[in-house]
């Protein structure tokens, strides 16, 4: 049933929901039957001990975890970098379409001439995202939690739970910034170019604070630090992180409603 | 109750480069089918983005059933229906999805759907994405519609439509003025504005040149007609007939421009030898062009 806004949203991102599901259940599955060849292998542990932090960083693998343990192997290969991108390319493309790839197909023009506000287009169209970042970030931690102990892959529910929505938070904020960029621009290329250029600069940014010293001090301006540092996979969700990724995405949200209200809708 | 359901004073869009309208005054009085016609480009759609608060004016202000087109936005919405010009809808929906959804957006139930679709020939079962230009177009009256609005803004509605689909869509028209309902419909082919409108409203370059009853607007519409004669004819016979603007002689062929009624003209020919007469539509643009030698003359 179609019966408002946020059902339609979902609706149209139905196919990438499932898109995105099935890409990070298989991803989880490889992940998982990978393990035994890694598992308690010494030399893998050496030739790592070898490489420079640099690299190691670069790469998502934690000195402190190592490669070998449940934990290590599983943050290093998937929550540190592939699940937090997998999720955040959905988001942003999810939150591009939200405003300017309907204003791009022309649809926002028919939609606005209902009796509905823009900025409860703006609330709607990120409740959707929202759920949609969610139920996938779900997927990829339930994924995991199931295929792991057949492979030894043994990893706590609820720490596994923890690093599956810090990355949907992380993956939200570029999701908003996407939401954000089209509601102020209209224009979607240009929204998916500001929102994924950000999203891989501070990616590159929170990587390289790691190693150069004279980087350390911005490591906080990128959004990943506050998914990374905390290792959620070890440690748990950090409140203050949480804290921090939310409202980045709640002033995005502002930023979308304030951008919207006030500029023409273009025609095409 | 205000009486106008469009009033706009000194409405202006400035696009910059482009002009969008400017120094608009336009009065549209409730209960009556106005036509606000122009060439594409004129400013027609951007006028209509303005009533709906797409887009905000330059300067000057807008009243929509009373309304301000901006600060009441949404009271205004739930009142009228709109039929946009480039008509975009979600390609995977049907028709019957699309104006369920956006009842469901106004609130209101979708009962209207189903007879405006039979009236129309349309139908809704199948995805947007399949559907001819002219199956479009009817259900972007049928969402339009199906609500019985107060104020329908139509923009170039029937666009693709068939010459009997055309007709209902008049006879649509017809009854949503009979309930007392008000049309603004923009269009930039003549005969159609004649054929449903009670007042004109022209806009060039964007700014409104006249605003008159469609009744006198015929009379003044220019015809372009060409005279095959089976011998030459001398140059400047035609010109001294009452309403020939203007005569261009090619041997045993005349083009005329001529205003108003063709009588005099008939009766003027019937003293030679006429082998073919070609008559085109009424041409809009020399209306247009007749209306700014009026406004230069009178500056």
């Amino acid at each position: 049933m179609l019966d408002g806004l946020l059902v339609k949203t979902l609706r149209d991102s139905r196919k990438g929901i499932i898109g995105f599901g099935l890409g990070l259940v298989a991803m989880a599955f490889v992940t998982a039957a990978s393990f035994p060849s890694v598992k308690g292998n010494s030399g893998l542990e050496e030739i790592l001990d070898s490489y420079p932090d640099a690299l190691l960083a670069l790469f998502g693998i934690d000195r402190e975890l190592g490669l070998t343990s449940p934990v290590g192997y599983a943050d290093s290969q998937m929550f540190a970098n592939i699940v937090p991108l997998l999720l955040l390319f959905f988001a942003i493309a999810a939150g591009v379409r939200a405003i300017a790839g309907e204003e791009d197909k022309g649809t926002l023009d028919l939609l606005l001439a209902n009796p509905v506000s823009r900025d409860r287009i703006v609330i709607h169209k990120f409740g959707a995202l929202v759920i949609g970042t969610l139920v996938l970030a779900v997927a990829t931690g339930v994924s995991i939690i199931v295929l792991g102990p057949p492979f030894d892959l043994n990893l706590g529910v609820g720490k596994v739970m923890a690093a599956s929505i810090g990355a949907g938070l992380l993956a939200l904020a570029f999701g908003s910034l996407g939401l954000a960029a089209g509601a102020v621009t209209g224009r979607r290329g240009l929204s998916i170019g500001i929102a994924a250029g950000l999203a891989v600069a501070t990616f590159v940014l929170d990587g390289l604070a790691e190693i150069v010293d004279g980087l350390e001090p911005f490591e906080k301006l990128s959004p990943w630090f506050y998914f990374i540092e905390s290792k959620p996979l070890l440690n748990g969700l950090d409140l203050g992180d949480t804290i921090v990724l939310t409202a980045i995405s709640v002033v995005l949200v502002g930023v979308a409603m304030w951008g919207f209200r006030r500029r023409d809708v273009r025609s095409r | 109750m205000n009486e106008f359901a469009i009033e706009t004073s000194a409405l202006a869009k400035d696009y910059g480069k482009v002009i969008g309208v400017s120094d608009l005054d336009l009065v549209v009085r409730r209960g009556e089918v106005f036509g606000y016609l122009g060439p594409n480009g004129a400013g027609k759609t951007t006028t209509i983005r303005l009533l709906l608060d797409l887009i905000h004016p330059t300067s000057g202000t807008a009243r929509v059933l009373g309304l301000d087109s901006h600060a009441d936005s949404l009271a205004i919405r739930s009142r009228i229906g709109y039929v946009p010009g480039e008509l975009a809808m979600y390609e995977d929906l049907t028709g019957r999805e699309l104006c369920r959804y956006f009842s469901s957006l106004r609130g209101t139930g979708a009962a209207g759907v189903d007879s405006l679709a039979e009236r129309l020939d349309l139908d809704l079962d199948r995805p947007i994405k399949e559907y001819s230009s002219g199956n479009r177009q009817k259900v972007g009256l049928v969402q339009a519609f199906m609500h019985e609005p107060e104020l329908l803004i139509l923009d170039e509605p029937t666009t693709g439509l068939d010459p009997l689909v055309q007709q209902e869509f008049y006879r649509l028209i017809a009854e949503v003025k009979s309930r007392g309902a008000t049309v603004f419909l923009s269009s930039h082919i003549l005969p159609e504005v004649e054929h449903v409108a009670d007042r004109v409203g022209i806009i060039r370059n964007g700014r409104l040149v006249v605003v008159e009853e469609v009744a006198s607007l015929k009379a003044r519409a220019l015809r372009r007609i060409e005279i095959h004669f089976e011998d030459p004819v001398v140059p400047g016979s035609l010109d001294v007939v009452p309403g020939v603007r203007e005569a261009t002689y090619n041997g045993s062929v005349v083009n005329v421009v001529i205003e108003g009624s063709m009588d005099s003209l008939i009766k003027a020919l019937a003293a030679n030898t006429v082998t073919n007469i070609v008559s085109h539509e009424a041409d809009l643009e020399e209306v247009f062009l007749e209306m700014y030698r009026g406004e230069d003359t009178h500056a």
